[in-house]
């Protein structure tokens, strides 16, 4: 397996004008979903599969008990979850309050792990939607 | 419950070619979680070991790396979805398409309708920290 990517065309703008460029995008293989891990590890941690799913949804809430906290989690192999922001600002330092951030939102950084892991994957062309996309 | 430490920044920006103090809040981090803690308190609130726990996090790290190498997506149903995203140079015509035009292969992570609901919940407490010039 791999990453698969297609052709296709797209209207760009470029200094004002419309142009058309070719394009790669990404053709997803499929959904990996909480049932299918709990399945495969099932062997390897000697575990039920309602037992792993259950530790699935305990790792996301003690990831979001820290995000809700203020901290960061570092997740070996994987990345740091955060908590970010977004706020508009005042020209007067007394009227700036909890009540100027308008969204608290989870920020997601790969380590270098997962980094390495996605630079080493192999890219491989997904001829049929090349002719579809690239007709259309 | 739980806070958000945060403080005040200033910044200046420029209006019209006018120089401004532009002051916003700005999360503050309250520390770092490592995977060990992180496995303590997976075993705290289940019935298994600190070494089970560990055990569990390394292997369920590494089917999420193993798959989002082999182009699948990974969706968590409380956390979010994982998915491989590739960064890309557009050109102008189908000679010029080769291999080249992908720059670089990285993951995206886009949090669960759950998560985007509890992070609505977060409140906030104001650190007295030292005004900071950003």
């Amino acid at each position: 397996m791999a990453l698969f990517y297609y052709k296709t065309k797209m209207k760009i703008w470029v200094k004002g004008e419309q142009k058309e460029k070719i394009v790669a995008k990404q053709h997803l293989q499929g959904t990996l979903t909480e049932k299918d891990i709990a399945k495969r590890l099932t062997k390897s941690l000697s575990m039920e599969a309602p037992e792993i799913l259950l530790m699935m949804d305990e790792l996301a809430d003690q990831i979001m008990a820290a995000v809700l906290s203020g901290r960061s989690v570092k997740v070996d192999g994987l990345g740091t979850f955060s908590p970010s922001q977004k706020t508009h600002g005042n020209e007067n330092v007394d009227d700036v309050n909890a009540n100027a951030i308008e969204k608290v939102k989870i920020n997601f950084r790969p380590d270098n792990e997962l980094k390495r892991a996605m630079q080493k994957a192999k890219v491989e062309y997904y001829e049929e939607l090349n002719t579809q996309h690239i007709n259309k | 419950m739980a806070t958000i430490p945060y403080k005040i920044v200033v910044r200046d920006v420029y209006v019209k070619g006018e120089r401004k103090k532009i002051y916003t809040p700005k999360l503050s981090s309250a520390g770092k979680v490592s995977t060990k803690s992180l496995a303590r308190q997976v075993a705290v609130e289940s019935t298994i070991s600190d070494n089970e726990a560990k055990r569990f996090i390394e292997a369920f790290v590494m089917v999420l790396r193993e798959q989002l190498a082999d182009g699948q997506q990974v969706k968590l149903n409380k956390l979010g979805t994982f998915s491989p995203k590739i960064k890309v140079k557009a050109v102008d015509s189908e000679e010029d398409f080769s291999l080249d035009v992908i720059q670089s292969k990285s993951v995206e992570f886009r949090p669960s309708v759950e998560v985007e609901d509890e992070l609505k919940t977060a409140s906030f407490r104001k650190v007295n920290l030292n005004l900071k010039h950003v």
